[in-house]
């Protein structure tokens, strides 16, 4: 399930015509109506829209969380679209990092076992994952809180907890759904220049779903969405830093 | 981390909710245990109480005596059949005895007496008549060459007679032969067993002179054997039959105490499915809870589940994760009960239970009486059993939790919309 390493051609993620249709009784949603898209391999990249807009969906369908009603999605060159829950999970783990809203760590871990809990679930060695966790948290300023429980930090450690969760196992591209919501605007400031200063280290791609404007202007990229289709593409924006 | 150190930090995000479900499980485990050495104990008494003083294990009886004892229903009991009995596989003991019913009188009163003639040397062996002689002594292993022979009675009927150690008793019989038997007898011991059928009427004398008051001299009307394993009594009551219609003795019929007692036998597979019953009503109840507990923790849990799944925990393993919380909920709580469980049972099995206080004077049942203390059976099956079981049903009870967590949606459970 690992993604195809030559891929000199192709984007890191190639969304093709892409609907998704949801069912509640006899009415039918459609929450994402023929995207087309390719997000290249270390991108800094936002799904921009108003509510209902469809950005979580895509980022959804495109993380492997819910399939497409219709239309493919590639992502290293690997058929995501066509994956079973069990494919599906196993591609993540492998190859995708999240970072959610509500920072959703597991409570009854410490920040560092949050941390290595991805590692632990590939079945990396535990000095290897030691490694790994104490450098990232060392990076995103979290050393000597490793022991913490998610309740014994702020929403912005915890947030930066979950950050090092979703790049501990080496993923190609982290997701992040709003991903500031839940944070004031310093916190927000501080783990913006975090990912992006990550993005710049690790190499590894950020696709953002938010419609914060402190996220919008950071990115480098900006893909609009209005009722379930891409209504614009803003490439190579300037950062905003 | 390790499955199991999260499903132990899982259990204690609500102590009190975990805790009263392990203790829900400890006192279901301890009552198990509990009632299991409780009854094994009072089943073992029972089955005791009848073969070890009366009937032992194997009883041989000549076919006719079977359906209507008489006196002169008696067999031969020579040395062939004796030597076929002994060599038989399994066979620990053997006592020949001679029974009838007589007239036993002291001065004014007389009673009807169960006669025992008994080998004083054999019959302990078998039975623990000689253990319950109370007061005065055992019959000598030699009957007295002249004088009053020897007698030990119930303590009912001492009461009954007025005698004690030491007193004269006559005793008057009807002989196989039809033939008045008769003899003087000395009160040598009295007999208290706890059966109530020997306790109340029975007269133990020497086989010798048992066969001379009842004219079935050299043959007897029973032999009881012990055996290795008592509840295999039957399969060895087959084998010894198919021996003595070898050697041309059918008319000898070897019945295991499970026949001779069908009531008792019955009494006791009644007792095993009773006690199966309230295994079964504890689990359930006990499940109930555990059930409870864990579908309350995971319900909290969704998006935390979801959080799992997303990140690439394999559903497999979720489902045991959640599974392992049912089992340790389940261990903890049946090692606790397990411990105080077994330490009562212990402490009954060798202090013993009066149930005195419980029952109304020398309350007997099946000839078996209750007056004295019940001592609790412990066995690694009354421990383990219940323990087992009660984590068993705590593991049990994790799969409709564990499966319900699987097959979240996972979109729906991060954003808290399951």
């Amino acid at each position: 399930m690992e993604m195809e390493t030559s891929q000199d051609e192709r984007a890191l993620i190639e969304v093709r015509d892409v609907h998704r249709i949801f069912r509640q009784g006899e009415v039918e949603v459609h929450a994402l109506r023929g995207v087309d898209l390719d997000v290249e391999q270390g991108e800094f990249s936002v799904l921009a829209g108003p509510s209902g807009s469809g950005k979580t969906t895509l980022l959804n369908v495109i993380g492997c969380l819910d399939q497409p009603t219709e239309g493919t999605i590639d992502i290293g060159g690997a058929r995501v679209s066509d994956f079973d829950t069990k494919e599906a999970a196993k591609f993540r783990l492998q190859n995708i990092g999240f970072v959610f809203q509500a920072y959703n760590l597991i409570p009854v871990l410490s920040a560092y076992e949050n941390a290595e809990f991805v590692l632990m679930l590939k079945g990396v060695p535990v000095r290897e994952r030691r490694q790994v966790v104490m450098d990232l948290l060392k990076e995103v300023g979290l050393e000597g809180m490793e022991d913490r429980r998610p309740h014994e930090l702020s929403g912005g450690q915890q947030q930066r907890v979950a950050v090092v969760r979703a790049l501990a196992g080496h993923p190609s591209v982290v997701f992040a759904d709003e991903p500031t919501a839940n944070l004031d605007s310093d916190a927000s400031e501080s783990l913006l220049d975090l990912m992006w200063r990550l993005n710049e280290h690790h190499g590894v791609s950020f696709l953002f779903s938010s419609h914060d404007p402190a996220v919008i202007e950071r990115c480098r990229r900006v893909i609009r969405l209005d009722s379930g289709i891409v209504v614009a593409d803003e490439r190579d924006k300037e950062e905003g830093r | 981390m390790m499955v199991w150190q999260m499903a132990a930090r899982n259990l204690l995000r609500n102590r009190w909710r975990s805790g009263l479900s392990i203790a829900g499980i400890a006192v279901a485990t301890a009552i198990l245990i509990w009632n299991y050495g409780f009854f094994d104990g009072f089943f073992d008494l029972m089955v005791r109480g009848t073969t070890e003083v009366d009937i032992g294990h194997v009883q041989l009886q000549d076919e006719r005596y079977i359906d209507q004892p008489a006196t002169y229903d008696y067999f031969a009991w020579d040395e062939e059949l004796q030597d076929t009995v002994s060599s038989t596989a399994g066979v620990e003991a053997v006592a020949p005895r001679v029974r009838l019913f007589g007239l036993i009188g002291h001065e004014e009163r007389s009673s009807v007496a169960r006669i025992l003639g008994v080998d004083p040397k054999e019959e302990p062996r078998v039975t623990v008549m000689a253990e319950g002689v109370r007061q005065g002594r055992w019959l000598g292993e030699e009957a007295p060459k002249q004088g009053a022979a020897e007698v030990v009675i119930g303590r009912g009927l001492s009461q009954s007679l007025g005698v004690g150690v030491g007193d004269e008793l006559v005793v008057i019989a009807e002989g196989a032969d039809g033939s008045m038997g008769d003899g003087l007898l000395e009160v040598v011991g009295i007999l208290e067993t706890g059966n109530s059928r020997i306790d109340r009427r029975a007269a133990l004398l020497h086989l010798e002179e048992a066969q001379f008051i009842a004219a079935v001299e050299g043959a007897v009307h029973e032999a009881i054997l012990r055996v290795d394993n008592p509840g295999s009594a039957p399969v060895l009551a087959d084998e010894l039959q198919r021996r003595l219609d070898a050697i041309d003795r059918s008319q000898v019929r070897a019945r295991s105490w499970q026949e001779v007692e069908p009531g008792l036998y019955e009494l006791l597979i009644y007792g095993d499915q009773m006690n199966r019953v309230i295994f079964l009503i504890v689990f359930f109840v006990v499940a109930l809870g555990v059930l409870n507990t864990l579908r309350m923790s995971t319900v909290e849990r969704h998006r935390e589940f979801g959080v799992m799944r997303a990140v690439g925990m394999s559903k497999p393993r979720l489902f045991w994760l959640v599974s392992a919380e049912g089992a340790l909920l389940g261990f903890i709580g049946a090692a606790v009960g397990g411990v105080v469980g077994a330490a009562a049972t212990y402490f009954h099995a060798t202090a013993g239970l009066d149930l005195s206080p419980f029952v109304e004077g020398d309350a007997t049942w099946m000839g078996v009486s209750f007056a004295e203390r019940i001592y609790f059976i412990m066995t690694w099956k009354t421990v383990l059993y219940p323990v087992m079981g009660l984590v068993v049903v705590s593991t049990l009870c994790a799969v409709w939790p564990a499966v319900t967590a699987i097959r979240l949606n996972v979109q729906e459970a991060i954003s808290g919309r399951t």
